[in-house]
């Protein structure tokens, strides 16, 4: 034993050495309970056991019966009672294991601390000065590490008390006016979410144009502007939203529907959200047409949350990381083709256009907690067009557009502004806004101009109109991409035809606009550029390579393109750009 | 006589067990309420992982074995060339294939969220990730750092010229990883998001993309990296710290000679990282040894609650910039009084939402009181592990040889590497060697 050990250090040792093997004891057979209960869990929920869960079915089937409700009621008691007396045993084993393995440690420090220890003999020592040294500089130096640390919080406290200060004075001025903080539309007339975000089917409130400039060349089967490529884990017609630096698409088939957050940078796969366990999702899958699918609507976000709509009715609400906030069915759609109206969130209500055999419904939901705010019925048939949002004189209104009608809607509280009529065909375009006129219109019927003030026709015209991609009005110029292969260009205020285009395949993607541009994607693959002006002008002709029917994204000076199994980013390098 | 390790390494098991106990406690549901209310308890929904299953079972994997393989290099094979080939593996794998993904620096924040989000699950491989190096430290120490994490193999490639850092500096940086470890995990525990992963400086220039900042600083590190050996590891890494402990208890750990020391101090010129001790003889003034320690006991209490305040008042103070929820009514309110709205994206996405206004405030109190308590605790594990430190420095070893600092020594094999007898081990010198 060496001389410098006190004489109770063997005591203390032999004291501690056996309180640690108490304390381990303890904390062996806390965490063995913990594991074994754990184990029992997994095996064996009673929440989740067929004798309650049948219980509680026959008692909902027959609320009236008091037998079966006093049975399920007695045996949802019984699995409560086992549930909790196995979390608190958890719990507390838990606890234990914590308490003993920390109590294990620090008896067991303090033994080795105690413990004698003999020296080899015959070893050169340094210069035991020299020892003393460096360990009076290591205590100063953690010393000097905590003053740092209390200086800082020194430091911090007081400016707390500097911005306390100015908390308060912020307090002290002068009060809101009412409603200010939360303010109503006419305080906030401008809906735009930030200039880098492409939050809904056609953009912000389905507007369909950004000012920020997008590639305009690229060819993606030679790799040439192309930041990235990617595939899609399932196939959907539903289009890229982007917001911050993600990307969000649905993919679906008939057993399995899913949201999926890509790195906007990247492409990398961030997350995938499946949407399963529905509360009223049906058991099998309405039957849906190939070009519809199970993801033909595009997914909605705010900037807090992500709302995607399935083929289903299947509607569910992910916060940014992927974690469910709700999710709720909207009724299996009764839809020749299959639903592919996509929803629409304005200032906190998620607008859903659910139009079928059953008749039309026009839905504004809480996004925060999937709550009906309020339901208009109407009378129309089954749709496939998407509600777009407007704004006039500080007030929200809805377009929505179904055989037969225009509707046009109170954000508010659902009421009908105005209708018009004679729009009966098989409707899949949406309608669009522009300078106070609403457009809507579809192939097989008439394509109008409307005054958002009173619902009158301004024109119409019946020529060369889509049925699937909807209308663009950017820079006072209205264009349509029909199924046809014919692009048309008119004046959007008079109707005016001012060019027109025929390519060999048809569009379904909706043409989009930035800054000076329009992308017109057509169904083989091709995507043309061309300008904005009353003149045909073709800037560029650029090979995508692969199918495409969804609506490409440009945002933050990238395009982001879907095709049958792609997610493709397209964006510009200053080298590329440079070249004629 | 007790093996000095066996019940410390059991210790260490029992707290990883716990952790992994308290977070599959935490995966649990509550139980669904009365039917006849028509109410459904929401069920946690996570998302799905990007990766298939079988992709995310063979990234274990791939850790197991390599930290199996860096086991067996560093302890059994003594091949500091093995070691070397294994860190370029890791380097391509976890850092350029894997881009940094497998990482179990920042499940730190996962394993943390577990235990304080009752409504968090956390995946079976996610606690893996972190349990693994762990579990392999406490066996045969920090073989993880040796040639496995890819944060600290492309630090150890940069090491060129490496020199001794002063004991006060050594040490005092040294309290930099507790103080990281504590107050990630408070961030965390209070909803102030991830923030370790946040700063965590290479995994930008795996990915080849990340903020400016993020780059500047990976890129900054192994700068200093050159004359100062793997300063992020050393000084910074919340996760060494973990490992640290459990290499401090590991059953067996890498040795600097095969048989005996002939005091030849090559090993602790080759150390990069300081982490070779040498003979340490008794005190010289046993009684003011004693006051030393009687003083640094008696200030223990005061450390710890100091150190407890200050994180308090530094997590309150810096609350607006760390929580978003409190920037977030920081912003808005600063607006309403200017009358300036929508100034941010937070706050137009904010009044767009239609939420009101009093939902932001009471939002913004309850993480603020959530962070003031993180702090408190933060601040008071901090001054343990400081007055820890300065009463274990007033003990003194009895130790007669050059041995490498179990807690410290990253496992990369220099040292054997320069050890005489090693050579005469290899058959590469005649032996015996005596002192020089």
């Amino acid at each position: 034993m060496s001389a410098d050990r006190a004489p109770i250090a063997p005591v203390l040792a032999a004291l501690l050495r056996g309180l640690l093997f108490g304390v381990g004891f303890v904390a062996a057979v806390a965490g063995t309970i913990a594991l074994l209960n754990c184990l029992q869990l997994r095996r064996a929920d009673p929440l989740n056991s067929p004798l309650r869960l049948e219980a509680i079915r026959a008692a909902q089937a027959n609320p009236s019966n008091a037998d079966l409700v006093a049975e399920a009621r007695r045996i949802d008691l019984l699995a409560r009672r086992a549930f909790f007396a196995s979390q608190m045993l958890m719990h507390r084993a838990g606890m234990l294991l914590w308490v003993g393995a920390a109590l294990l440690l620090g008896a067991l420090g303090g033994a080795r601390w105690l413990e004698p220890r003999v020296a080899p003999p015959g070893s050169p020592l340094p210069s035991p000065a020299a020892g003393e040294r460096a360990a009076r500089a290591a205590r100063r130096a953690v010393c000097a590490y905590l003053a740092l640390l209390l200086a800082g919080g020194a430091a911090a406290s007081w400016a707390l008390r500097g911005s306390a200060r100015s908390d308060a004075a912020l307090r002290d001025a002068p009060p809101e006016p009412p409603g200010a903080s939360a303010p109503e539309p006419a305080d906030a007339p401008d809906l735009d979410p930030p200039p880098d975000a492409w939050c809904a089917f056609r953009g912000p409130f389905g507007r369909g144009g950004t000012e920020t400039p997008a590639p305009l060349r690229w060819d993606v089967p030679a790799g040439r502007n192309v930041r990235w490529s990617v595939e899609v884990p399932r196939a959907g017609f539903s289009s890229p939203i982007v917001w911050g630096h993600r990307v969000f698409l649905t993919g679906a088939d008939a057993s399995v529907r899913e949201l999926y957050a890509f790195d906007a940078d990247t492409g990398q796969l961030l997350w995938r959200h499946e949407a399963r366990d529905v509360p009223g999702s049906p058991a099998t899958p309405p039957k849906t047409s190939e070009e519809v699918g199970y993801a033909a609507p595009t997914p909605t976000t705010d900037g807090r949350r992500i709302y995607a709509l399935f083929g289903t009715g299947d509607l569910v609400a992910c916060d940014l990381d992927g974690h469910r906030v709700w999710a709720r069915n909207l009724g299996v759609p009764k839809n020749p083709y299959g639903h592919s109206s996509s929803p629409l969130v304005v200032r906190g209500r998620l607008i859903v256009q659910f139009d079928d055999e059953t008749g039309g419904r026009l839905l504004a939901l809480d996004g925060a907690t999937g709550r009906t705010i309020w339901e208009t019925r109407r009378t129309v048939r089954p749709g496939w067009s998407t509600p777009v949002a407007a704004v006039r004189e500080g007030r929200i209104r809805i377009g929505v557009l179904a055989s037969p009608v225009l509707g046009v809607y109170d954000w508010a509280d659902g009421r009908e502004l105005w209708r018009v009529g004679e729009l009966e065909a098989e409707i899949g375009v949406s309608p669009a806004f522009a300078d106070g006129r609403w457009y809507a219109g579809n192939e097989n019927t008439r394509f109008v101009a409307v005054d958002d003030v009173d619902g009158r026709v301004l024109w119409e015209t019946d020529e060369d109109l889509p049925d699937v991609a909807s209308p663009l009005v950017w820079r006072g110029l209205l264009v349509l991409a029909a199924s046809s292969g014919i692009v048309t260009a008119r004046d959007a205020a008079t109707g005016e035809k001012l060019w027109m285009q025929e390519w060999d395949e048809g569009f379904y993607a909706s043409p989009v606009a930035a800054g000076d541009a329009i992308y017109l994607i057509d169904r083989g693959g091709r995507a043309r550029v061309v300008r904005a002006s009353r003149e045909f002008e073709l800037i560029a002709d650029n090979p995508i390579g692969e199918e495409c029917g969804a609506t490409p994204a440009p945002v933050g000076g990238r395009l982001y393109v879907r095709t049958q199994h792609r997610l493709i980013a397209i964006e510009e390098t200053p080298a590329s750009s440079a070249a004629p | 006589m007790l093996e000095r390790r066996v019940v410390p390494r059991a210790g260490a098991l029992a707290l990883i067990v716990a952790a992994a106990v308290s977070a599959d406690a935490a995966e649990q549901r509550f139980p669904k309420p009365d039917f006849k209310s028509g109410y459904v308890q929401p069920v946690y929904h996570p998302p799905t992982p990007a990766r298939s299953a079988v992709r995310e079972w063979a990234d274990v994997a791939v850790l197991a074995a390599a930290l199996g393989a860096a086991a067996w290099l560093a302890l059994r094979a003594r091949s500091r060339r093995g070691l070397w080939a294994l860190s370029v593996a890791s380097l391509v794998w976890f850092g350029l294939v894997r881009k940094g993904c497998i990482c179990p620096v920042g499940s730190i924040h996962n394993v943390a969220l577990a235990l304080v989000d009752p409504v968090y699950g956390l995946p079976l491989v996610t606690a893996l990730i972190f349990a693994l190096p762990l579990v392999a430290a406490l066996l045969w120490g920090r073989v993880f750092c040796a040639a496995v994490c890819p944060l600290g193999v492309i630090q150890d490639l940069v090491v060129w010229r490496p020199v001794r850092l002063p004991t006060a500096l050594n040490r005092a940086l040294g309290m930099l990883g507790p103080t990281v470890l504590a107050f990630g995990i408070a961030l965390t525990a209070a909803g102030a998001g991830f923030w370790i992963c946040r700063y965590d400086p290479f995994v930008g220039l795996y990915r080849r993309s990340g903020p400016a900042g993020m780059i500047a600083t990976g890129i900054g590190l192994l700068l200093i990296g050159v004359v100062v050996a793997r300063p992020y590891c050393r000084f910074f890494c919340p996760y060494g710290v973990l490992l640290s402990w459990g290499s401090r208890l590991s059953r067996r750990h890498l040795g600097i000679t095969p048989d005996e020391c002939i005091q030849c101090r090559l090993c602790e010129r080759s150390c990069p990282f300081d982490a070779i001790r040498g003979p340490e003889p008794p005190h010289v003034d046993r009684s003011a040894a004693r006051r030393a320690l009687v003083r640094a006991l008696w200030a223990a209490p005061l450390f710890v609650a100091g150190a407890a305040w200050a994180g308090r008042a530094a997590l309150d103070a810096l609350a607006p910039v760390v929580h978003p929820a409190v920037a977030l009514e920081r912003e808005l309110r600063a607006e309403d009084a200017a009358g300036t709205p929508d100034l941010t994206w937070e706050t137009r996405v904010f009044r767009l939402s239609g939420e009101p206004r009093e939902s932001a405030a009471a939002a913004a109190a309850a993480a603020r009181h959530r962070l003031r308590l993180a702090g408190l605790w933060a601040g008071a594990f901090v001054g343990f592990v400081g007055a820890g430190r300065i009463v274990a420095s007033v003990r003194r070893s009895d130790r007669r040889e050059w041995v490498p600092d179990r807690g410290e020594c990253l496992s990369c094999g220099r040292c054997f590497a320069h050890c005489p007898r090693e050579y005469v081990r290899l058959g590469r010198l005649d032996g015996p060697m005596g002192n020089p």
